[in-house]
């Protein structure tokens, strides 16, 4: 079981540094984050708010362009069906899948996010809340959009359909991101209660449903 | 009890069934909107609160309930169709979301129409009608989902699966107005410990949501009948 | 006249409650107006199918 799963995120990770994709969502990461100093046409610091919203924004984004290629490779070159063929259990290949594309997609971003903060805003007080929220909201995005990504498999258009059917699912975590950022005082705050819950949940509901998905596709 | 169900099973046989029922929602759903209509503008008495304003109450009211049983109704067909792969299940699912974003487009419209005399502003970024906004958005990836698998069988799966998960959504706005501190107003009518509207308010609006009520129904039956004869229409010219 | 004019301002409300009145009309009947062409075009699109399929039917 360990062993399986191992070999399959292994498998991920060499797909993801041999081909361009680890490097393309962090770079574009942070090319969103730029546009916003450039937009804004100041060349000073930029306000709190805006650096916040900056970092989250980027987020989503970058989560969303690496979710439409979550399962669209394996799908296509037959990886998934050998999976079931030889019957691997599919949570593992879902948790395993999960996990790589946080690790590429949200790992990145939360050791770089407070930094940029900085950078951006001259403001580092509210870095740990930053930190904090990052690291509870960005595996709920992961989770939230592999049930989603699995849908789309196949059907014919999938990058703009992808973006537009995930993000409102995406709205409530954001909203709560954001409050657990916005607050200035380092006391532990309800947001992070509420994400942790549904972080909690997400990790059981998500997979499974991720599972019967590819299940009812695939055959 | 399920085999006494069966004979309605053929897509055929249904059509023909709700004919009666879709022409007795209609004729019944006009006068009783007429009669809403009538008594909410002009016999109602104004609230001693927010004056005449409360008058946009009798359709705001009755389309927000109805698009949140529109999604109820979607959630529960879905989860029919997973469990008994029943296609006229998903064929009925699939005709609701065009008719409820209608709905919920008019509850958001009416909404900011009464926020500007009461509140003060159009729209303001508070629980409830975030909420309600996300249910939009929803809907429209519910369409949108619908249109992307035209000529594919996962279509029906994926359209279900989707509508279970956006399903989440539905307590979120229902609580929203008690879990967080909003603006907008608390639940006065469906509440555990009785409604706490005045009687007279509550009689139009009782009558106005029962005919948007059936209304939305015949809506929803006709589309279904399109439907079907849509699928003949794809047998029949698929022959030749 | 002058007791028309004063249902139809509703205290200086009348804007508000007319307009959204009129916004949930226009939208009901655009519904209805869709959902009736809709069934009227796949009518003839299935009378002019079965035509040309000799009246097969079922």
């Amino acid at each position: 079981m360990n062993n399986l799963f191992y070999i399959i995120l292994k498998k991920d990770f060499k797909d993801n540094l041999l081909s361009n994709k680890a490097w393309f969502t962090i770079s574009f990461f942070l090319l969103c984050l730029i546009i916003f100093p450039l937009a804004f046409g100041s060349s000073q610091y930029l306000e709190l708010n805006v650096s916040i919203s900056a970092i989250w924004i980027s987020t989503l984004f970058a989560n969303l362009i690496a979710l439409d290629h979550m399962y669209k490779e394996d799908y296509n070159d037959g990886t998934l069906l050998y999976y079931i063929v030889n019957k691997v259990p599919l949570v593992i290949v879902v948790y395993a899948k999960c996990l790589s594309h946080w690790l590429f997609s949200g790992l990145p971003i939360i050791l770089i996010a407070p930094l940029c903060s900085y950078v951006f805003s001259g403001y580092s007080e509210n870095n740990l809340n930053l930190f904090i929220s990052l690291i509870l909201a960005t595996p709920i995005f992961t989770l939230i959009g592999s049930p989603i990504a699995a849908l789309m498999l196949g059907s014919s258009l999938r990058g703009a359909a992808l973006t537009f059917i995930t993000l409102p699912f995406y709205l409530p975590i954001i909203i709560f991101g954001v409050m657990g950022t916005n607050i200035n005082n380092s006391n532990i705050n309800a947001e992070f209660y509420l994400l942790l819950a549904i972080l909690s949940i997400g990790m059981i509901f998500f997979p499974m449903i991720t599972v019967k998905i590819l299940k009812s596709i695939i055959n | 009890m399920l085999r006494k169900l069966h004979k309605y099973a053929n897509p055929n046989k249904f059509s023909l069934i709700i004919m009666p029922i879709k022409n007795v929602c209609l004729y019944t759903a006009l006068p009783l909107i007429a009669i809403g209509l009538i008594i909410g503008l002009f016999f109602s008495p104004p609230d001693y609160q927010q004056g005449e304003t409360v008058r946009i109450m009798y359709i705001h009211v009755s389309s927000a309930w109805i698009s949140l049983f529109a999604y109820v109704l979607i959630f529960f067909l879905s989860v029919f169709y997973l469990i008994w792969k029943f296609p006229l299940f998903v064929l009925m699912a699939k005709e609701i979301p065009f008719v409820a974003i209608i709905f919920t487009l008019i509850t958001l419209i009416t909404g900011s129409l009464w926020g500007k005399p009461t509140w003060g502003t159009y729209w303001v970024w508070d629980a409830r009608l975030t909420s309600f906004l996300i249910l939009l958005f929803i809907y429209l990836g519910l369409i949108f989902i619908d249109k992307a698998f035209k000529y594919n069988v996962n279509g029906d799966l994926s359209f279900s699966y989707l509508s279970i998960i956006g399903a989440i959504n539905i307590p979120i706005i229902k609580f929203s107005v008690d879990w967080w501190n909003t603006l907008h107003q608390p639940a006065s009518v469906i509440r555990a410990s009785g409604p706490s509207i005045n009687i007279e308010m509550l009689i139009p609006l009782m009558i106005m949501s029962t005919g948007v009520l059936l209304l939305f129904f015949y809506l929803i039956f006709t589309n279904i009948q399109s439907a079907i004869a849509e699928k003949k229409i794809l047998f029949l010219s698929s022959k030749d | 006249m002058s007791e028309l004019s004063l249902i139809f301002e509703m205290n200086g409300y009348g804007f508000f409650i007319w307009s959204a009145y009129g916004v949930w009309f226009v939208l009901l009947i655009l519904l209805f107006l869709k959902v009736l062409l809709r069934k009227k075009e796949i009518k003839r699109k299935l009378e002019y199918l079965i035509e040309k399929n000799d009246g097969f039917e079922e």
